[in-house]
């Protein structure tokens, strides 16, 4: 999330909206929010319901969830996802802004 | 990865309060923003 957060403006120009989901509850993200100051919304799932509805990873040998994101586009439509085998393998923000720049231009297309 | 969602299809919407409680539904973004999912691997 730090590194998302490094480059917050450019997915806020590409008409991005970031959402964090975990499986800490309510107080948890609360209080990581606060330390942390972070600009994106918090979805708790304690019951994992919808980390498991992604598709979220769980390495019993790596002691915990794997990293994932999806991108979706304003059709509702998946465009991305990319689920991480490490708990370091997380996509560069140059390569999701690239893809949402292209999501972003198509839709230009579509509309002219 | 058996519940990997399927690119190019729709994706399963959901409803999920965030940690103030306020609702957030995926298709409250249609039509607004594209979405990035971030499925946090913790808080450490």
């Amino acid at each position: 999330m730090a590194q998302l957060r490094l480059d917050y403006e450019k997915f806020i120009d590409q008409e991005a909206i970031i959402l964090v989901i975990g499986p800490e509850d309510q107080k948890a993200f609360r209080s990581y929010w606060q330390q942390a100051n972070l600009p994106f919304r918090g979805l708790p799932n304690p019951d994992h319901s919808v980390l498991k509805q992604f598709g979220q990873e769980v390495n019993l040998f790596k002691l915990g969830r794997m990293p994932a994101q999806v991108i979706i586009d304003k059709q509702g439509i998946a465009r991305y996802a990319h689920y991480g085998k490490a708990m370091s393998d997380i996509p560069d923000n140059e390569e999701l802004v690239a893809i949402l720049r292209e999501i972003n231009q198509e839709q230009e297309l579509i509309r002219s | 990865m058996s519940n990997a969602i399927q690119i190019n299809q729709p994706a399963p919407d959901f409803t999920l309060p965030d940690f103030e409680g306020k609702l957030v539904h995926l298709t409250d973004f249609r039509g607004k923003k594209n979405v990035i999912l971030v499925f946090n691997r913790g808080f450490t």
